[in-house]
């Protein structure tokens, strides 16, 4: 046999561990099931919530930038700074000290500018600086007519306000938004007119784009990264500052690139997106991402004939590992539940298999005990398989059990078949000579004698032959009949063939008591037959030959030879005679032995 | 077993997740001009090489400048320069030599661009430090609408009757340039300490007549239309000029009679070019059929495969751009005219 030969497992074992397993994988499949259901329901709960995030910065930055226009409203229209670019002088101190309130108290201005129309040139300036509100003047006042916020909003219908690109604040001197990135608003100041008024100038706020978003965005969970893109895609606030506004250092970085789930938003099919982001070839891990379109102030021109309102794509990132990291947890419990549920499985798998072979044992303990006293019980009274098992096996018993009370009579009466005669019921030749060497044996060692008769019938012959067979063996069993009337108890008859009869008589020492038998039997056997139905009184008559044991012989051959041999003398000296076998080796007439007839 | 197993490896499989790992082609890193290297030139040449271009646009020199200086040229493969630049490159060592053997398609340039010789700037030490790629004079750009006469002086942008009708370009040497030519200096690249405050007041007086400075020919053009501009410095010449009649506007050009700035763009091999056969592949890609025709048809500009398309004006061939006699200068000084500051205040140290 191989080492690698598995042990061979008993059926209780097999079934134990087949249970077990199943019960395993059940179990398994469960909690994986569950650890799936879970994880999925925590992801729909963080996707809602980021998706709600993003829709509530959105909504903020939109009225951010609401707020901003009713700033510049209010602005544009107050008498001071109508009154300054006409060239007041109290009124353009009085616009200063409005505007350095402002920046000081809007933490996403820059900048607060009033521009004349006259020649380009800042009347009242307001900057943010380190130490807070700085107030621009004298020389430090620029010329700005050529900047976009000036010529476009000039060009603007009366009244328009102006909304730039977003975009890095390359102005040389603007303290705070130097290189930063920042949008301006600016909006015509018209004088106060019957007829409309005359254009004076512009008021500018600088919007700091990212002082903006820090603010809104303060109160995210941590790890969430904010994005912002303008309305072609380029990233305004990306979490990798080389990938904010790259259009300005001539580069593209654009967020359908980097979220190509974002294009429907670009094109304006959709409001939102909610959707996992694989790992990118960035190293960023697969993330939970949600970008809204925000649209803001509807009235405001991006240009002179160009179109209005603005719109932003903001989105926010979780990774995916920090929304999971409950689900860590939960394949904890999973696993330990998988085990708990295994440990029981295969306590009950062990119990189970044992009950179900327990009563396959007692069945097969039965079977081994069958016909053995001390009956097995069987578990007959089980309503199940096993029950009727039982029962059907109960049932073969009882039938096996009646069969072989049959055999064993048939066997016995077959038994008694062969070791006696048909006709008279006597033993038979067999019989004979398994019986004498028994006897001798036995008288051998009690220190008995042992006779052998040897009994011939006179005269059946003729019987035989005048009267016919059935006639002849009816003869036969009356002579059976009578020798074992003349015979103890315990004495043995037999008739090894035709008219021949042998009488073995243990316990007979004296010559007397044996001449005494033989003369008995002579005489019994003598007398008439009566056949009352065939009115018939036949007679026979028996020659007998002796031997006794030790003296004529020790073993069977010789003692029934010996007896053959006395019979034949008896026949010899006359019928009706006895013949002791002792009495031949010594030359005594055979029928010295003989009975006085 | 096998299936617990599984369900246990499918759980355990979830539960981490493999680290992605990232691909790295190599990237050729380019810094040009607007419509240099269009896509298509650049996805043939991923295709025949198998190299990334990551694409970084200038639209000035004062922004090429910063670039090239700030980490001395370590920051790209290749730059496409003036020859001005480039000479100025050179000097400083952000550039490696060229080796003309590894640029086959030179012969199939006009003859005036295969000499090193006949193109100052390019040679330093003995060395080719550039390639020749498109060229253009500045001309300028007017509505034929609004001119019964064509102009022809440069003075037209400085005429009153035009303000806030003018778009000129944001970049500080082309800029003194242009004054120094309406002053009538004897070259526009070199300003004598005496010529400051006149070309100060010759821009300061430029800035109050224009719209605006652009920067791209795009925006030039988008700006023009809105704004019904009259006049445009055609810092990027005939590629603009293509521009506005793609747009549908009916444009005239002409070279000012003080004569014109012109230049040469040349390709040039960074310091920090990392493979010197596949930088030298690329310029013989950019000299080949595909970019030279999307140049001269979808820009607008000349390729160097003809040297015969500047204009001249008068008889008075182009000014070649040449390096100027102080960069940093100019630089410093545009910065703040363009900001709004007064002559003053820009005239300051």
């Amino acid at each position: 046999m191989s080492a690698a030969a598995p042990l061979p497992l008993s059926l209780a074992q097999r079934l134990a561990l087949a249970f077990a397993l199943l019960a395993l994988f059940a179990a398994g499949l469960t909690g994986y099931f569950a650890y799936q259901d879970g994880r999925q329901a925590l992801l729909a709960t963080a996707t809602e919530q980021l998706a709600t995030a993003t829709r509530v910065l959105g909504g903020r930055i939109a009225l951010t930038l609401d707020s901003v226009e009713r700033d510049l409203l209010l602005l544009a229209r107050h008498p001071d700074s109508v009154a300054a670019l006409a060239g007041d002088g109290q009124s353009r101190e009085h616009a200063t000290d409005l505007f350095s309130r402002l920046v000081a108290s809007r933490q996403a201005y820059f900048q607060i500018r009033l521009i004349a129309v006259r020649d380009g040139a800042e009347v009242v300036r307001v900057d943010r600086s380190a130490s807070g509100p700085l107030v621009v003047g004298g020389d430090d006042l620029q010329e700005k007519a050529h900047y976009p916020y000036v010529y476009e909003t000039l060009a603007l219908p009366a009244g328009g306000m102006y909304i730039s690109p977003a975009g890095i604040n390359h102005e040389q001197g603007a303290h705070d938004a130097e290189g930063q990135p920042s949008l301006q608003l600016a909006m015509q100041v018209m004088s106060e007119g019957r007829n409309g008024g005359r254009l004076l100038g512009v008021i500018v706020i600088n919007v700091d784009l990212d002082g903006l978003f820090h603010l809104l965005a303060t109160d995210l969970p941590g790890g969430t990264d904010v994005y912002l893109a303008n309305s072609s895609g380029d990233f305004l606030i990306h979490p990798d500052p080389r990938q904010a506004f790259a259009f300005d250092r001539g580069q593209r970085a654009l967020v359908q690139d980097a979220f190509p789930q974002t294009r429907p938003l670009l094109a304006r099919d959709t409001e939102r997106a909610t959707f996992r982001s694989g790992a990118d070839a960035a190293g960023q891990a697969d993330r939970l991402a949600s970008f809204v379109r925000v649209e803001a102030l509807p009235a405001a021109w991006r240009g002179a004939r160009g179109e209005r309102g603005v719109h932003f794509l903001l989105g926010l990132a979780q990774p995916l590992s920090g929304v999971l990291a409950k689900s860590g947890e939960l394949a904890g419990n999973a696993i330990r539940n998988v085990l708990l549920a295994g440990v029981v499985a295969v306590l009950l798998a062990f119990i189970l298999a044992r009950a179900v072979t327990a009563s396959l044992r007692q069945i097969e303990k039965a079977m081994a005990n069958f016909g053995k006293p001390g009956a097995v019980e069987l578990p007959t009274g089980r309503q199940d398989e096993i029950g009727a098992l039982a029962r059907r096996f109960a049932a073969m018993q009882v039938q096996m059990r009646a069969q072989l009370v049959t055999l064993e009579a048939q066997r016995q009466a077959l038994d008694h078949e062969a070791q006696h005669d048909w006709l008279t019921g006597l033993a038979n030749r067999r019989n004979l000579i398994g019986f004498l060497p028994q006897a001798l044996a036995r008288s051998t060692r009690q220190q008995s004698g042992l006779s052998l008769f040897f009994i011939d019938l006179d005269g059946f012959k003729p019987i035989n032959d005048t009267y016919g067979h059935s006639i002849g063996d009816r003869v036969l069993v009356e002579v059976g009949q009578r020798l074992a009337r003349g015979v103890r108890a315990g004495d043995f008859i037999a008739r090894p063939g035709g008219d021949e009869f042998v009488v073995i008589c243990e316990g007979l020492h004296a010559e007397e008591e044996v001449s005494r038998v033989a003369e008995k039997l002579i005489g019994l056997i003598a007398q008439p037959i009566e056949l009352a139905d065939k009115a018939l009184r036949l007679q026979v008559g028996a020659s007998v030959g002796i031997a006794c044991f030790p003296n004529d012989g020790s073993d069977a051959e010789t003692l029934t030879g010996a007896a053959d041999r006395a019979m034949y003398a008896a026949k010899t000296a006359g019928r009706g005679v006895w013949c002791l076998a002792g009495a031949l080796g010594h030359g005594k007439p055979a029928a010295a032995g003989a009975t006085e007839r | 077993m096998r299936r617990i197993v599984a369900s246990l490896f499918l759980i355990a499989a979830l539960c981490g997740g493999w680290p992605a790992t990232a691909s790295a082609a190599p990237v050729l890193r380019v810094l040009a001009w607007p419509g240099y290297v269009e896509p298509e030139v650049a996805a043939e040449f991923r295709a025949r090489h198998g190299v990334e271009i990551e694409l970084t646009v200038v639209d000035n020199d004062d922004a090429l400048l910063e670039k090239m200086r700030a980490r001395a040229g370590g920051d790209f493969d290749l730059v496409a320069a003036n020859t001005a630049e480039i000479a100025r490159y050179a000097a400083a060592g952000w550039l490696q030599p060229i080796d003309p053997e590894l640029i086959p398609t030179r012969r199939t340039q006009a003859p005036r661009f295969r000499n090193p010789a006949a193109l100052p700037g390019l040679v330093h030490d003995g060395r080719l430090f550039g390639v020749p790629f498109t060229y253009a004079e500045m001309g300028i750009i007017y509505d034929r609408k609004a001119f019964p006469q064509p102009p022809d002086s440069l003075s037209a942008l400085w005429d009153p009757r035009y303000q806030k009708r003018v778009l000129a370009f944001n970049g500080s040497s082309h800029n003194f340039s242009l004054a120094a030519l309406r002053l009538g200096l004897a070259s526009p690249f070199g300003l004598a300490d005496k010529d400051w405050p006149a070309a100060v007041d010759q821009l300061i007086a430029l800035r109050r007549n224009v719209l605006a400075f652009y920067s791209q020919p795009d925006e030039a053009a988008d700006l023009f239309v809105r704004h019904q501009a009259a006049l445009l410095f055609a810092n990027y010449g005939s590629q603009q000029v293509k521009a506005l009649a793609d747009r549908g506007v009916e444009v005239g050009y002409f070279i000012p009679r003080e004569g014109a700035l012109a230049w040469l763009d040349c390709w040039a091999v960074t310091r920090g070019a990392r493979d010197r056969a596949l930088a030298h592949a690329f310029i013989d890609h950019l000299l080949g059929d595909t970019a030279s025709r999307l140049l001269e048809q979808r820009q607008g500009l000349s390729s160097t495969r003809q040297g015969d398309s500047i204009q001249a004006a008068g008889g008075k061939p182009p000014h070649w751009l040449m390096p100027v006699e102080d960069a940093e200068r100019r630089t410093r000084l545009w910065q703040r005219i363009l900001s709004g500051d007064r002559r003053d205040r820009v005239l300051q140290p």
